[in-house]
């Protein structure tokens, strides 16, 4: 069939495609008629942009943090902090999440970078624990086990224009895709250059990588920090639209999900981690059982995939969408 | 004019002495064979040399600079570069990539022009892969540039590992094993892209256990067993000398 054949035709420029989907993105909320759908979108693109971040550890060294959920929390806390208990704008906090954890992050690699492994797991785990007990003691400033509650609005004013206030779902939806898609962006510019070959030589041979002139701490280091940084702007925008923070932010609750979210949706690739998210944000809906419940099917999932498709579901996805736009002979 | 100068070299590993106070030159223009029987200490040498192993004592000076306990990526950024038997390529990666990736040292960072000039940076890429192109054809491997290194037939990767090599533009060349598990015809054609590569690097060292690889190409020999110098001088020179025959035939026999 000719209409076939041309769809096919097009379908294969890239041109086409990635633009479409996005238009697809955009277009959704007004198409979807409930706002509690459009409020699991939400939380999907915050979960995708924290597990790009999570996942340009993982993913691009090739070393498992157990640690990245200090991240994505301090970028929720420092914006809780800021915007309640000292009255800054909220758009100022974003600056001040990512600076914040440039600075926590390069602190934390230029430690543990220097190991491999378990050991690398292990002191990661070590930091993200002592973040999280220290926020959970420091009762004063960040409520402790309560956490802060009131967090401003985020809010757009253009003279002669309608204010524009972000409190509401649809509103959210925008934002968080837009920070999806920027951080997207911004993530495959960096991959295509010279420090992105450099990471991927030293995640396919460090020694050899090493023994080429790659500096392979100094690298580490400065993809530990990219990763960092997206995830406190997933915390950012997390604090922003849940208007409150709690120490959960900062627990293992969120390092598990993450991985499952690397682990499921495929490692080492920009559209994996968000597909992990629509999978992290949908089983929670599918399974309303109890919590319990949920936690052991996550364990479950995790352990399955990593023995039996360790590379995510999305690199097959891809290869099948490809046999299928391939025209046949 | 001496290009590498090792002086006193000691490396123990725990109770072992693999290596006893070696002295060891490369001159200029040269190509150094490093000869010795399994275990002599070769290899341990050549580690030390590039790096990967730091010595117990002794030092190891190129072109008049101490490098001796630094890092592997910084002896390399001052020019001297290997190539190992195995494990020395980025397995996933594509023959272009591979040699991409080797070119590091010798290209500027460019994140910046990633993100705010397209133009620009499609420039340079394309400059680099155009590089990297002329390496791969230099090997003859220009219709395999789209192959992970992975899937490469051995002797395929053994060129891979070459141009990999000649993309950092070394100064100090250090072969290990080069014809290893080739045939007289393979060896012949790796003997002279040696030879050609003499022009374009300051020296090379050779480690080798085919003697006629050695007798062909080297200008000094130098023999080891045991971590101990036992013999320096032509090939000729070292091949009369009675004590390395004595060594090489004593092992053969216990063998």
């Amino acid at each position: 069939m000719r209409t076939l054949s041309k769809m096919r035709t097009l379908l294969q420029n890239r041109w086409f495609t990635m633009p479409a989907f996005c238009a697809l993105l955009i277009v959704a909320p007004l198409i979807l008629r409930s706002e509690y759908v459009i409020h699991c979108l939400v939380l999907t693109f915050i979960l995708a942009i924290f597990a790009l971040g999570y996942d340009l550890v993982v993913g691009r060294t090739g070393q498992v943090s157990l640690g990245h959920q200090a991240f994505f929390g301090v970028g929720a806390y420092v914006t809780a902090v800021l915007a309640v208990r000292l009255q800054l704008s909220p758009w100022l906090c974003l600056p001040a999440c990512l600076i914040f954890a440039l600075i926590l992050s390069v602190v934390i690699g230029y430690i543990s970078l220097r190991m491999r492994g378990a050991f690398f797991a292990i002191v990661t785990l070590a930091f993200a624990m002592m973040i999280w007990l220290f926020v959970k003691g420091w009762r004063g400033v960040t409520g402790g086990e309560f956490g802060i509650v009131g967090i401003p609005p985020l809010t757009i004013s253009i003279p002669l224009l309608p204010r524009i206030t972000f409190d509401s779902p649809f509103s959210f939806y925008y934002l968080t895709l837009a920070f999806l898609l920027l951080s997207i962006y911004c993530l495959s510019r960096v991959l295509d250059s010279r420090l992105g070959r450099a990471v991927a030589a030293l995640r396919e041979n460090e020694e050899r990588a090493s023994t080429l002139g790659i500096n392979a701490l100094r690298y580490y280091i400065v993809v530990f920090a990219l990763g960092g940084m997206v995830s406190s702007l997933a915390g950012f925008a997390y604090a922003a639209y849940m208007a409150s923070v709690t120490p959960i932010v900062l627990s293992v609750n969120y390092m598990i999900k993450g991985l499952i979210m690397i682990i499921v949706g495929g490692s080492g690739t920009l559209g994996g981690p968000l597909l992990g998210a629509f999978i992290v944000v949908l089983i929670p809906e599918l399974l309303r059982a109890t919590q319990e419940l949920q936690l052991i099917f996550f364990g479950v999932v995790l352990v399955v995939f990593v023995i039996l498709m360790p590379q995510g579901i999305y690199p097959s996805l891809v290869r099948l969408w490809k046999r299928k736009i391939t025209p046949r002979r | 004019m001496v290009t590498l100068e090792v002086r006193k070299l000691t490396k123990d590993f725990g109770g072992l002495r693999a290596l006893n106070a070696i002295d060891f030159d490369v001159y200029e223009g040269e190509i150094a064979g490093l000869v010795g029987p399994n275990g002599s200490g070769k290899s341990t040498l050549f580690n030390v040399i590039i790096g990967l192993i730091p010595p117990t004592e002794g030092q190891v000076t190129y072109k008049g600079e101490l490098v001796t306990g630094l890092r592997p990526d910084q002896i390399a950024q001052r020019g001297i570069v290997a190539m190992f038997q195995g494990n020395s390529l980025f397995p996933n990666l594509t023959a272009k990539e591979n040699v991409m990736a080797s070119m590091h040292m010798r290209s500027k960072s460019d994140v910046l022009s990633s993100f705010f000039s397209n133009k620009g940076h499609r420039r340079k890429k394309d400059k680099l892969e155009h590089k990297a192109m002329e390496l791969l054809d230099f090997v003859g491997l220009k219709e395999c540039s789209h192959v992970p290194a992975k899937n490469l037939p051995h002797g395929e990767q053994r060129e891979l590992q070459i141009a990999m090599i000649l993309a950092t533009e070394p100064g100090l060349l250090l072969l290990d094993e080069p014809t290893a598990g080739m045939n007289p015809e393979e060896t012949l054609r790796i003997m002279n892209l040696i030879q050609t590569i003499r022009q374009m690097v300051s020296a090379i060292i050779v480690v080798e256990h085919n003697m006629r690889v050695i007798m062909g190409i080297c200008q000094r020999v130098t023999v080891i067993d045991f971590g101990v110098k036992i013999a320096e001088g032509t090939p000729s020179e070292v091949s009369s000398n009675k004590e390395v025959i004595s060594v090489y035939l004593g092992k053969q026999r216990h063998a």
